[in-house]
């Protein structure tokens, strides 16, 4: 079972991904910032990350590059309500960008692609 | 006291016999007894031949009717009977009628035997009776019955010249002629009957040469009877009277001809001083000389020049026709400074005689200090010419020559006011003008019209825009001779009235069609050049050439097509720079430009040129005011734009804000309820309720993503994707949308597999964007079509519906933001699919007709690896050729 490690400071949507995901049949580890995100990340290495980018304190971007460098292999996807971070340089280093979404298929799938590339099947 | 002493003198009773008609003697005087052989009383009545001797009885009869029929005493001598000796008796032939005698009395006839030769004064000697005479201071010479001369006194010989002896008992007939006068010789009969007095004034020249004047008076001396016997003639020296009379007549005479001077005079002063014009004066002045003045067979010429070195025109003439007057003119007249006259001896008088003249006088009239014309008169008869005459004429000349003088100031004056009051009817006229060809017009038409300068031609040239060419610009008047004809007979019909022509500038355009326009505005000359027409032009100085001058190259060819021979040119500055060129000629009539003419064009060229500076000021004013009018919409315009794309921005700064807000709601709501959703199954009774909450959702968000589409600039992330699969992804997206709601999607995709750089997104989103719209517009049973073709370096796609259309007015706006006609939706999507399509560096087009449909036709570049294909293939069609296209068709 993949861990997947989900970052958001909504509640709401902390509770919509954990229902979705567990249904996908996803051990999900919820954390409501990015310092208890990285937390999170080192204690519990999952094998995916979620983050969202507009957090206080330590948003997305700088959570996603602290990860990084604990390990660089690990698959990071931004999700955002903000599509224009696109753009920006930074978010690069991430395996994908998604635009947040009442419809989380889109992101589901890209879950699905990554951990298939990345882990190829394994467990 | 002379006469009674006379009568004294020379009282003597000489014996006499009066007889009749019938030869009857009626009276008897004196002693007879030599004539008659009867004592008085018994010889009356008798026939007075019985008493003459037989011999002579006859003769007696003749000599009276002679007598009586030619009234002329006889002297005869007669033998009586009464004596021996022949006697010499006088028959007088009388008039008795006066007296009286009994009637019928008419031959007196006396004894005059041994009578005039010795006068028998016996108490008297000669000497006594020489001194009485000699102191009265008069010449005295007694005469006869006869008419002997009985005596003379010193006096009278001292006066005649002549000595005593030569004259005593001589016939009065051998004085002097003069002093014959009125002694008729064949009419002793009327003296001595009459008796009467007489005078007159002879002149004689004595033998020595002497010239005398005498006043001759008669006296006769009467006898008791009242019969004249002797006739006294006395002479009264009055040469120095006579000549100081004479000197008064020549006075008088001169008076006289002073006043006839001065009255010819008088008459034309009033002429020489009114008259206006010279054909009103000129005649005048001939007639009156020759009428004036009284001369007969006289002719009088007046003859004037316009000016130095031109001929004398014959401008009056009296007394005889004009052919004489030209023939008199055209022999040249002999210069002279002073009034010439010419007379018998003269050597210019050849030529008079040929035309029978005897003589004449030459005046010349002078204005300053030159001859302008001749006053002369000639005469056929005798008459001496006087002085004074030449006089006259001098006179004459004079004033002649101060009309002239006055004649011409008056006309430059005139010429002047002229000048002035045309230059004025056109400065009123340029203020008028609006632009440079209304104001060329104005000014050529003004040097060109009779009321203006008058010349036949007169044609513009401006300097053109590179500033090293005169070009021509316009032109008035005709272009060849044939032209010049039928103008002028135009002109002759229509008289405008020159202020009005100045002011028509509708003939401005007609102008600029004439054939001369035509030609002048294909001629351009250099100018900076050495030729005439280059310093005319870049000295200002207006000058007089003719083409005969040799001018330069360039002037001669760029003016022959005009046809120009001698003309003037005057040159145009504005603002202290050379500008233009006017040329003037009189093409037509030939008549030379005078300096006169040349300045008029300097002034009114330079009258044009301040007019043309403000012109020309004004326009640029003008262009000035333009440029900052458009300059000031413009900075309006980017104002307003500035205001509403700061307010854009506001908006959208607040649309981003707003929109990021509500995503994460949204995506709460939607998310949860697409979970329930997905976790019920179709029975459940809350199934439907949940997929609206879902669909609602989807919606909401669209229109999030949108704003904030619209709020960010737009920043493609470009991709080599293939612009196919694009459209198809967003034709799978609204697929199950266009099935739910009755519409139909057709298809017609290009095969071709070309890969190009778009960013797939953005060219999605547009996609969508297009056929949402289309999908809103129409109703159930409605068709989408999407076409595309790749060709070359272009991408097109073509999104068509069957909807309601949009109306033209609207058609404009619909790419704005914020343009809708629904009462829901932002009005975003099309500015952002027009963004989308502006990113890409395409263009869209829209075509819509209310109640067929909407086509939108994008263009996009095919961007390939190494930039914007240059291929153009062969293949591009048009755009609706293009719509047409049946690609592929997918469904």
């Amino acid at each position: 079972m993949y861990k997947i490690l989900i970052v958001d400071d909504e509640q709401n949507l902390r509770l919509l991904y954990e229902k979705e995901f567990k249904k996908e049949g996803y051990e999900v580890i919820l954390a409501e910032s990015g310092e208890e995100g990285l937390k999170m990340f080192q204690e519990l290495t999952p094998h995916l990350v979620i983050l969202d980018i507009k957090m206080p304190g330590l948003d997305g971007v700088e959570a996603m590059s602290k990860m990084l460098s604990i390990d660089n292999k690990i698959p990071v996807i931004l999700n955002t309500a903000y599509a224009s971070y696109q753009d920006n340089f930074t978010t690069w280093a991430a395996d994908a960008y998604v635009v947040k979404s009442s419809d989380i298929g889109g992101l589901k799938n890209r879950v699905r692609e990554i951990l298939a590339e990345r882990y190829g099947g394994q467990e | 006291m002379k006469k009674s002493i006379l009568d004294v003198l020379l009282e003597r009773a000489t014996a006499s016999v009066y007889i009749d008609g019938e030869r009857k003697i009626v009276r008897i005087k004196g002693e007879t007894d030599d004539l008659l052989n009867l004592p008085p009383e018994q010889a009356l009545g008798t026939d007075i031949a019985d008493h003459l001797a037989p011999a002579f009885r006859d003769t007696i009869t003749g000599i009276m009717e002679r007598c009586l029929n030619t009234g002329r005493s006889e002297s005869v001598s007669l033998r009586f009977l009464s004596g021996n000796d022949p006697r010499q008796v006088l028959f007088v032939p009388r008039d008795f009628s006066a007296s009286n005698w009994p009637e019928g009395a008419v031959i007196q006839m006396q004894d005059i035997t041994g009578g005039p030769r010795s006068f028998d004064v016996s108490f008297l000697s000669h000497e006594l009776f020489n001194s009485i005479l000699n102191d009265i201071g008069e010449g005295i010479i007694v005469l006869d019955p006869v008419l002997n001369i009985t005596h003379v006194n010193d006096f009278a010989m001292h006066l005649l010249g002549l000595k005593r002896e030569s004259l005593l008992g001589e016939h009065f007939s051998i004085l002097p002629a003069p002093l014959l006068e009125l002694l008729p010789r064949d009419d002793t009969a009327r003296i001595f009957e009459q008796g009467l007095e007489s005078h007159k004034v002879v002149h004689l020249t004595k033998p020595n040469g002497e010239e005398l004047s005498l006043l001759l008076n008669y006296y006769p001396v009467k006898d008791a009877d009242g019969l004249v016997t002797h006739v006294v003639e006395t002479l009264q020296d009055i040469t120095e009277e006579q000549k100081t009379a004479q000197k008064i007549q020549a006075i008088n005479r001169r008076l006289q001809e002073k006043v006839r001077e001065l009255s010819v005079l008088n008459k034309l002063s009033v002429d020489f001083n009114t008259c206006t014009e010279g054909d009103q004066l000129y005649p005048r002045v001939v007639s009156t000389i020759v009428c004036g003045l009284g001369f007969r067979d006289t002719v009088a010429i007046l003859s004037l020049r316009d000016a130095e070195g031109s001929p004398f025109r014959l401008r009056a003439f009296f007394g005889e026709g004009e052919e004489l007057a030209r023939r008199l003119i055209s022999k040249p007249d002999p210069v002279e400074p002073n009034t010439l006259i010419i007379t018998e001896d003269s050597p210019h008088l050849g030529f008079l005689r040929e035309l029978d003249l005897k003589s004449a006088i030459y005046s010349p009239i002078f204005v300053e200090s030159e001859v302008i014309g001749y006053l002369n008169v000639y005469h056929r008869s005798e008459d001496p010419l006087i002085r004074e005459e030449g006089t006259l004429l001098r006179i004459l000349s004079e004033n002649l020559g101060h009309f002239v003088k006055r004649i011409r100031a008056e006309r430059a004056l005139r010429e002047k006011v002229l000048t002035l009051s045309i230059l004025k009817s056109i400065s009123d006229a340029f203020k008028f003008c609006k632009n440079l060809s209304q104001l060329a017009y104005v000014y050529l038409t003004g040097v060109t019209a009779e009321e203006g300068l008058g010349f036949n031609r007169a044609l513009l040239f401006m300097l053109d825009e590179d500033g090293n060419k005169l070009r021509g610009h316009l032109a008035v008047g005709p272009a060849t001779p044939d032209e010049a004809d039928r103008i002028w007979k135009g002109m002759q019909h229509g008289s405008e009235e020159f202020a009005l022509l100045l002011h028509d500038f509708s003939k401005v355009e007609a102008l600029q069609e004439t054939e001369l326009n035509r030609r002048i505005r294909r001629i351009s000359m250099p100018c900076d050049g050495e030729s005439f027409l280059c310093r005319v032009f870049n000295d200002g100085i207006p000058m007089l050439m003719s083409m005969a001058q040799n001018p330069a190259e360039a002037e001669r060819k760029a003016l022959e097509s005009v046809s120009a021979g001698s003309f003037a040119a005057a040159p145009l500055f504005v603002a202290g720079r050379p500008t233009g060129l006017v040329i003037v000629d009189n093409f037509v009539t030939g008549k030379p430009i005078s300096e006169g003419d040349l300045r008029f064009l300097h002034l009114m060229t330079m009258a044009a040129q301040g007019y043309l500076e403000n012109m020309l000021l004004y326009e640029e004013l003008e262009t000035k005011v333009e440029s900052l009018k458009r300059s000031n919409e413009l900075l309006q315009e980017h104002r307003t734009r500035l205001a509403k794309l700061q307010q854009l921005s506001a908006l959208g700064e607040m649309a981003a804000s707003v929109a990021h807000e509500i995503r994460n709601p949204l995506v709460s709501i939607g998310g949860f309820a697409r979970s329930l959703h997905d976790d019920k199954t179709n029975d459940d009774p809350d199934y439907p309720y949940l997929k609206i909450i879902v669909d609602e959702v989807s919606r909401l968000e669209k229109v999030v993503t949108n704003l904030l589409s619209f709020a960010k600039p737009m920043r493609a992330k470009f991709q080599l994707v293939s612009p196919r699969e694009v459209i198809q992804q967003a034709i799978a997206i609204v697929e199950p949308e266009f099935a739910d709601d009755g519409l139909q999607i057709v298809t017609r995709i290009d095969r071709s597999t070309s890969m190009s750089w778009l960013d797939q997104h953005l060219i999605r989103h547009m996609l969508l964007n297009l056929i949402n719209n289309a999908r809103r517009a129409m109703r159930p049973g409605g068709k989408l079509t999407i076409s595309s073709r790749i060709s070359g370096g272009t991408i097109r796609i073509a999104v068509r519906d069957t909807g309601r259309g949009i109306p033209k007015e609207n058609i404009d706006k619909i790419f704005e933001p914020f343009f809708t006609t629904r009462s829901t939706g932002t009005g975003l999507g099309l500015s952002i699919v027009h963004n989308i399509v502006k990113t890409h560096g395409g263009s869209i087009t829209v075509k819509s007709k209310v109640g067929s449909g909407t086509t939108f036709l994008i263009t996009l570049p095919r961007l390939e690896p190494n930039g914007i294909t240059e291929e153009k293939s062969s293949e591009e069609t048009s755009e609706d050729r293009f719509l047409d296209y049946q690609g592929t068709q997918t469904e």
